[in-house]
């Protein structure tokens, strides 16, 4: 299935184990198991190079924090558009130390979703079936460009941590054009032009 | 009151934008009902029975005079001139078209107004105390933290898709008039041994058909840690909450089924998790808030004269003096509720016109500002009692002055079977007859204070578990019927009704009620209110009266 990764159209190059026999798969493969693979399994998948864990929506996070400083995906599932569990396990995927991967949302996923999504931790979405994968590609950037800015802190902002802009809780502006002292940037909208053609979807 | 700058006009015109876009969509068929409905949703629109329903926020309850006459008139050019206000502290307009409804948003952006989350299973219109900033009783003002939790909650990316709906009450009184203990987070300002003020956290309240006091979870929170004790309540909630049946998808289910102490251990590890973090609230951000909420000048005066002569000269104001005044923190000031309960009325509706007459009596009299109370009536805060005789002449003209506040004529009533496709029974048609029963300005005084709610189905939006007396309309084989339940109540003993006895027909309401009332006059004892006695005497002798002894 197609991909689209923070705006792109990317090919879907992770293969899921589905019960097979590790030892049996060439270790370039980019390998995707469930969390019960995961734990069964252990040291046999050590020789991956590239090792994701696809959860379903009631799956404890936590208690792979370790397992999760070797993972390069975490795959979530949104059964329907409105089971918004799949929000709240990116976000604490996010927030683990050391987690540097993708989180990819799969499943019944509206466009409208896609801010939140993204401002939850998701940097990939799997285009649905049915979707035209362009289509899908633009409306992630421009949901994304839609609002100047937000009420809250989140998973959006944490790369804001390092750079010297004051700490801020309840609102920030996106735009470069900010006034309040409460500022940071997380997305530059270079000029009011391309922000306006942003609505334009 | 809280001006928008540059930022939240900014924001609540992207967010009306995008609703065009999406009311676009719908109407081009991009969108299927089911698709389009949650994003509607959280944007306040409804589909009711006849027609869509748009849901107006009003924060915490408190609106300007620009903005009230601003819901005057969209309830003129969009709805049929009138607007109903609800017991969320917001309005409803009743008849809007889909098509209009992106240029009403358009228009409510204009006065720093939106409907966004006034539905959805998301954190709706946060609730606080209308009398706060003027209550001789305050700790602190329960608005600055509710538009704290407003900011926080609105679009927030993590919590928009939850299990269900999602109240929050912020009350900084000590007494609780926001009926703190029903609601899915209940926040009570405190203070601790240390004099530093901080929150009681409730959670799991709430009414449906599974109504619950709400448990205390934390009995201190410091305030700074605010939103990130509510961010752990809501991510365990998200996370963790039913989502195969609508009935036991609430948070209160979540705790009863967990157990408190799972629960609360729960929370608190997430807390511990994200506490000191990006949410703690620096002193300078508070204050920032804190500075919109400024009470207005106002200059203590000792009693008038000419308003205890007015008082003796006029026995209908004396009357609407002694229902619709609170104590006000600022000698020779009271705080003013004006009733949206007139005998024979709806409660809580108000027409165009009336809403302009409010308009221009709080610039005249309280500083241009108005609450809206989740009792549905409006309170105007700050007024001197120099002004109370001519703002009642005011009041008069307009036909607002029904002298009933906490009587058993200040009926709160959902819209029931009339407007709602949720209900199994009318709602407003039974409030109207009760109203018009105890009609006597007198006879409704000598009763006392009491409060009697009424909701058209299970789901209670009429509060009724928690009215002194409650009335629930059931669909018995397509006829309606309405169960009483007395001895609920939302204050700080809050409790939930007991169910009297087999329904009554909806003929038969208005007898059972005045027959509740004969036995209350017979058996309390002194100035005895009806809560205490019904506390006092169980609901025996209620019951044997109006159902006999078999």
């Amino acid at each position: 299935m197609a991909l689209v990764k923070n705006g792109l159209v990317v090919d879907d190059l992770w293969e899921s184990l589905d019960g097979r026999d590790p030892d049996t798969i060439d270790a370039k493969t980019a390998l995707l198991v469930s969390p019960a693979e995961l734990s069964a399994l252990g040291q046999r998948l050590s020789r991956f190079g590239q090792l994701g864990v696809a959860l379903a929506p009631a799956d404890d996070v936590r208690p792979l924090a370790e397992d999760l400083k070797r993972l390069a995906l975490v795959a979530l599932t949104l059964p329907k558009f409105n089971d918004g569990r799949a929000f709240s396990q990116a976000r604490l995927v996010r927030e683990a130390d050391g987690f540097k991967g993708e989180i990819r949302a799969t499943g019944h996923i509206l466009r409208d979703q896609l801010n939140f999504l993204r401002r939850s931790g998701v940097d990939t979405i799997e285009v649905p079936d049915d979707g035209d994968v362009d289509s899908w590609a633009r409306a992630w950037d421009a949901e994304a460009r839609r609002f100047r800015g937000y009420y809250q802190t989140a998973v959006d902002h944490h790369s804001n941590r390092a750079s010297s802009t004051p700490p801020t809780v309840l609102r920030r502006w996106t735009a470069p054009t900010a006034v309040s002292v409460l500022a940071t940037n997380a997305i530059v909208i270079q000029d009011a032009t391309s922000y306006a053609g942003a609505w334009a979807y | 009151m809280y001006a928008y700058d540059d930022f939240d006009h900014a924001f609540v015109r992207e967010r009306a934008n995008e609703f065009r876009e999406q009311v676009a969509r719908r109407l081009a068929g991009e969108l299927t009902e089911d698709e389009f409905k949650p994003l509607r949703l959280m944007n306040g629109l409804y589909l009711q029975l006849h027609a869509y329903m748009l849901r107006v926020a009003i924060p915490y309850g408190t609106l300007s005079s620009a903005q009230m006459r601003r819901l005057a008139v969209i309830a003129r050019r969009w709805d049929r001139g009138y607007g109903h206000f609800t017991t969320r502290q917001n309005i409803q307009f009743n008849w809007p078209k889909l098509v209009d409804t992106p240029d009403i948003l358009d228009s409510l952006a204009e006065v720093e107004m939106h409907a966004i989350q006034t539905s959805g299973n998301c954190i709706r219109n946060v609730t606080a105390d209308p009398f706060s900033g003027a209550a001789a009783d305050e700790i602190e003002d329960s608005r600055v933290w509710a538009e704290i939790i407003r900011q926080w909650s609105t679009l927030h990316p993590e919590f928009t898709f939850l299990p269900r709906k999602f109240k929050i009450a912020v009350t900084g009184a000590e007494s609780n008039r926001t009926a703190v203990k029903f609601h899915d987070i209940g926040l009570r300002m405190r203070r601790n041994g240390a004099d530093e003020i901080g929150f009681e956290v409730i959670v799991g309240g709430g009414q449906g058909r599974t109504p619950i006091v709400g448990t205390t979870i934390r009995e201190f929170l410091p305030k700074q840690h605010l939103l990130s004790y509510l961010e752990a309540v809501l991510r365990t909630y998200n996370l963790l909450g039913r989502r195969d049946n609508l009935y036991k998808a609430r948070i209160k289910i979540l705790l009863a089924e967990t157990g408190v102490e799972a629960f609360t251990d729960a929370v608190e590890a997430e807390w511990e998790r994200i506490r000191g973090g990006a949410l703690t609230l620096p002193e300078d951000e508070i204050r920032r808030i804190e500075a919109h909420f400024a009470p207005p000048l106002l200059v203590a005066a000792s009693p008038d004269q000419a308003f205890a002569e007015a008082k003796r000269a006029q026995p209908d104001f004396a009357a609407w003096c002694r229902s619709n005044l609170f104590a006000h923190r600022v000698p020779g000031h009271a705080i003013v509720t004006i009733s949206l309960k007139p005998s024979g009325g709806i409660p809580g509706d108000a027409t165009a016109e009336q809403m302009e007459a409010v308009a221009d009596l709080a610039d005249r009299f309280s500083h241009g500002e108005i609450r809206v109370t989740h009792e549905q009536n409006l309170v105007l805060a700050d007024v001197r009692e120099a002004d109370l005789f001519t703002l009642w002449q005011g009041l008069v003209a307009a036909e607002l002055a029904t002298a009933n506040i906490g009587l058993i004529s200040d009926i709160i009533a959902c819209p029931g079977l009339d407007y709602c496709n949720l209900a199994n029974a009318r709602a407003i048609p039974v409030a109207q007859r009760i109203s018009r029963h105890f009609s006597d300005p007198a006879l409704v005084e000598e009763i006392g204070p009491i409060t009697l709610n009424i909701s058209g189905c299970i789901n209670a939006c009429g509060h009724h578990h928690a009215g002194h007396i409650g009335i629930l309309g059931v669909d018995k084989h397509g006829e309606e019927f309405y169960q009483i339940t007395l001895g609920g109540a939302a204050d700080d003993d809050a409790t939930v009704g007991r169910i009297l006895g087999p329904s009554v027909p909806y003929d038969g309401v208005v007898e059972a009620v005045e027959n509740v009332i004969q036995t209350y006059r017979n058996i309390r004892t002194g100035d005895e209110r009806f809560i205490d006695t019904v506390r006092r005497a169980g609901i025996n002798p209620f019951k044997e009266a109006l159902y006999g002894t078999r």
